[in-house]
């Protein structure tokens, strides 16, 4: 009982603290960048950041980031800055600990509200048979194509013309 | 010449007619016999009766080889409801319907849009998605509550799809060591089991095979780019591999699929160099938050 009233307390101050994280994301460059004053490679260059600098993430908008460097802002390209593993500060790596407690397996007072629902192992997958139930069930999910058309007409999403990244070309 | 050439397979593995019901799945297999196809070789068709064409290991190597795309259906679909043997789906119609109509969507703009597509969320904590041929697609509800809009939905979806476009898993099933398996167990026993699940085998383990890696940097790549041409952000992709990457790699909910992927932050970096400045001038895709379905 002790135990549990621990983790209630536990769990609060983490919902405390991840308003704050979503305040400022802790992030790292994996290349070498330009920051623009706007999400856009068309604005104007306000500065640049070389391979491996910390920055806060403050917003996301499409590709790009805005970013915190000390005093300054400015927007970098997403795919250039990694969050995850980013962990520069003693207090983010508090932070990344607690929230992986609260939301990963290892909390106790999770597995009792999750019991019966369990992971899909490597086993699990060997020795399964097939479920003709199940695919009826999905069959009775399908779409067609005009209905799937119709749900994107309805989100407003508008068909775009792109065509394919070819590989990148690396030493790896 | 299609009947002759089953009696005379069922006759060498030892199947009875007891399981003649079973036929329309081998029947489906047996499409794509050497002695079935026109103008395979210019061997006397006589040939076909000659046994060392039937050893089952070599028939079901030309079955597989060059696969239909009926028999690529046929062949998720066991795979698939293997899968779902393993894990159900989630009990949630509106649930089911909305991926569905995400997926289809996603899917209408590959070269593969005419596949009958199907989606579906396991009920699984694991972190996962899953394809097999044919146009299954499979995400755990695990993965699917590490969603926070549609184009990251989109995003998980287009890889799988990718997949399927790509035929990365019906490769690993025509490699002939999985076929090995397959035809060793057709021939030591086919009892009252569809002749497709002996040679799939009763797991679904192939689902959930480590692909090569390029394969997988492939399927990010054109996951990206479909959900891209659906209209959504292009990048809800690599937003859930950073999503992923801070699940703690010790964490048995990504055993697997850290097992069969590249690390997350390694697949971020290849969409990070792949997509470069070529994506500038697309016009800003749609999250679409609002309308992303949540779990209770």
């Amino acid at each position: 009982m002790i135990y549990r009233r621990g983790l209630s307390a536990l769990l609060l101050s983490v919902s405390l603290l991840s308003g704050a994280a979503i305040a400022a994301t802790q992030g790292i460059l994996i290349k070498s960048e330009t920051v623009y004053a706007q999400p856009s490679s068309s604005a104007k260059r306000i500065a640049s950041l070389s391979k491996g600098s910390s920055v806060n993430v403050i917003t996301k908008q499409g590709g790009w980031l805005q970013v915190g460097v000390g005093a300054s802002k400015g927007w970098v390209r997403m795919l250039s800055v990694r969050t995850s593993g980013a962990v520069a500060s003693n207090s983010g790596a508090d932070f990344a600990g607690i929230a992986q407690m609260a939301t990963g397996k290892r909390q106790p007072g999770k597995i009792v509200a999750t019991a019966g629902v369990r992971g899909l192992s490597e086993e699990d997958l060997k020795s399964a048979h097939y479920s003709e139930r199940g695919m009826s069930e999905l069959a009775g999910y399908k779409v067609s194509a005009s209905e799937a058309k119709n749900f994107a007409k309805q989100g407003k999403l508008v068909k775009q013309n792109i065509a394919y990244l070819p590989a990148p070309v690396t030493n790896q | 010449m299609k009947k002759t050439m089953m009696s005379l397979l069922l006759a060498t593995l030892g199947v009875t007619s007891a399981y003649a019901f079973d036929f329309n799945d081998l029947n489906n297999v047996l499409k794509q016999l050497p002695g079935n196809s026109t103008n395979q070789t210019t061997t006397n068709s006589d040939d076909t009766t000659k046994s060392n064409k039937l050893d089952p290991a070599t028939v079901l190597l030309g079955a597989i080889k060059g696969t239909s795309v009926d028999d690529e259906i046929q062949i998720g679909r066991q795979l698939s409801g293997n899968l779902l043997g393993a894990s159900p789906l989630v009990k949630d119609a509106k649930l089911q319907n909305y991926v569905n109509l995400v997926g289809r969507w996603v899917a209408l703009q590959s070269e593969r849009s005419d596949l009958p597509w199907q989606f579906g969320v396991i009920d699984s904590t694991d972190i996962n998605a899953f394809s097999a041929p044919g146009g299954y697609v499979f995400i755990t509800k695990g993965l699917y509550n590490k969603l926070n809009n549609e184009s990251e939905l989109a995003g998980v979806l287009g890889h799988e799809i990718a997949h399927v476009v790509r035929k990365h898993q019906l490769k690993i099933i025509q490699q002939s060591q999985f076929i090995g398996l397959g035809a060793d167990a057709l021939g030591r026993e086919a009892k009252g089991q569809t002749a497709l699940q002996n040679l799939i085998g009763s797991g679904a383990e192939v689902m959930s095979r480590k692909l090569d890696k390029n394969a997988e940097f492939e399927a990010d790549r054109m996951g990206l780019i479909l959900a891209a041409r659906a209209g959504y952000d292009a990048y809800g992709l690599p937003t859930v591999l950073e999503e992923i990457g801070h699940v703690a790699p010790g964490d048995g909910s990504v055993a697997l699929l850290f097992k069969t992927h590249p690390a997350p932050d390694v697949r971020f970096a290849m969409l990070s160099e792949a997509v470069g400045n070529r994506l500038d001038y697309v016009p800003a895709g749609k999250e679409l938050a609002n309308r992303f379905y949540r779990l209770k």
